[in-house]
């Protein structure tokens, strides 16, 4: 009896080693992507929810993974949007900065060669501001000499977002259609405006409709930031080919529980 | 005696003396106090406003200078630091460096070349798909005009690329401008440009 149990047991122990050498051997092997040795910092972005007057802590990683020690100072800058193009300004320039509250756990970072170091970073939002993104940057002190040659020393900031208020709009403008060529796709693109004072980070999507409404195909838009005051244009490419007719496209983005709906007609030929 | 004997009989009663009564009054109160406002403080009542705010974090952001077949060579120095080669920098000198382009006008010369800045979001998720390149001049440099992608370096950090696309290579265009009066000997170039990327 124990004798048929030991040999059941040992039935059971090999079928599950050829299942499992089977499966390694159809399962396909992980695609080696050629990656160059670079520096990363991660999170990349911190979207931060709450009011005037709260605080967030976060950590940053730095990984190096290069052959070469590195050094990098910490260094924060209120990120606004000025005659509709982005502008870092150092901590403390603007008023009410958000920037100039930042507090580092330490000043100076070295991060040896394939290794990481982590920085806290602490920031506390005014009571009144109208500062909504700040970039926490390692920024790369290792200057090389040279001689004629020219140095480049790479540094990297974490963007982090703060949600204040329900204050959000988004104000889109004319939808534009290029229609597809023979060497390109049918394109839908249109600019949007953030007439608010909240960052939001819309998705959208095109429907496209046939003259008795009925949906013949759909592209997404890419996502993308748009800071208080930031214009940004979002396109997509409509890879279907359509009949020669009337269509509608019906473009659709949503944020922050909001839905923004714009649309407008053309003809292919 | 008696002073100190927290409870007696008087009359054939169980009595609990003052001395007992009121320091085990007091201490009991200060703990009530203190309690209900460790409590408050510690559990979040909803009376007041959390301290801290919900964060949400996404991606991780990486950086590599590359070389690009029609650029100048990168020497080594780790991806973070590299070096761009250029050879000797004088005016009227010919380039012997490969892909490095020397136009020499009538003031001055112009020196161009290319690099790659390779951008990646190397973590889970993401709320972005580009990011904004920045650069500036580790050193102020007088006699020599040093342009990226046609913006002028300075030290104060300048945008060169407002929307850099991650998970591709970037071609960078870099420009020095040398006027006549730079001698061969003061033509070595010691600077550096410092890049710095933020996500968008």
């Amino acid at each position: 009896m124990r004798e048929m149990l030991k040999q059941a047991i040992l039935k059971i122990l090999a079928a599950g080693w050829m299942l499992t050498s089977a499966a390694a051997q159809l399962a396909p092997a992980p695609a080696q992507e050629v990656v160059p040795p670079s520096i990363s910092l991660s999170p990349a972005v911190i979207m931060a929810r709450g009011s005037f007057g709260q605080a967030l802590t976060q950590t940053l990683t730095m990984s190096n993974q290069t052959g070469a020690e590195m050094t990098f100072v910490m260094e924060a800058f209120d990120e606004i949007v000025k005659d509709g193009k982005r502008v870092f300004v150092p901590a403390g320039e603007l008023p009410h900065s958000v920037a100039a509250t930042a507090v580092f756990s330490q000043k100076k970072v070295f991060v040896k060669a394939h290794s990481s170091a982590s920085v806290d970073v602490h920031l506390t939002i005014p009571q009144e501001t109208s500062v909504r993104a700040v970039s926490a940057m390692f920024r790369g002190t290792d200057v090389l000499p040279s001689r004629n040659a020219v140095g480049m020393t790479a540094s990297l900031a974490t963007l982090i977002t703060f949600n204040l208020t329900p204050n959000v709009a988004l104000q889109p403008e004319t939808i534009r259609v290029a229609l597809p060529t023979e060497t390109s796709n049918m394109n839908i693109a249109l600019w949007i405006g953030n007439t608010a004072t909240e960052p939001v980070v819309p998705e959208g999507l095109a429907a496209v409709l046939d003259s008795a409404g009925k949906l013949v195909g759909k592209a997404a838009f890419p996502s993308q930031r748009l800071l208080p005051g930031e214009r940004l244009e979002f396109a997509a490419d409509f890879p279907d080919t359509l009949k020669p007719g009337d269509y509608k496209v019906l473009c659709s983005f949503q944020y922050e529980g909001k839905t923004l709906t714009t649309d407008t007609i053309f003809t292919i030929k | 005696m008696e002073w100190f004997t927290a409870i007696g009989t008087i009359g054939g009663r169980c009595v609990i003396r003052l001395c007992f009564v009121l320091p085990v009054l007091v201490l009991g109160s200060s703990l009530t106090i203190d309690g209900w406002t460790q409590k408050k403080g510690t559990t979040g009542h909803t009376s007041r406003p959390a301290l801290k705010m919900q964060t949400q974090a996404t991606g991780s952001v990486s950086v590599a200078f590359v070389n690009l077949p029609d650029g100048a060579l990168l020497a080594p120095g780790g991806a973070g630091q590299r070096a761009l080669d250029l050879g000797q920098v004088a005016y009227g000198a010919v380039s012997r460096t490969p892909n490095v382009q020397i136009r020499t006008l009538k003031d001055r010369m112009i020196v161009t070349t290319r690099f790659g800045l390779e951008l990646r979001n190397t973590g889970a998720g993401g709320t972005f798909a580009t990011a904004t390149v920045l650069a500036s001049l580790a050193f102020p440099d007088s006699a020599r005009t040093v342009r990226i992608e046609g913006v002028k370096m300075g030290l104060a950090p300048q945008i060169v690329q407002p929307r850099a696309r991650l998970g591709a290579t970037s071609a960078c265009r870099f420009e020095i401008e040398v006027p006549v009066s730079l001698t061969e000997k003061d033509a070595q170039m010691r600077n550096s440009i410092l890049f710095q990327v933020v996500p968008n």
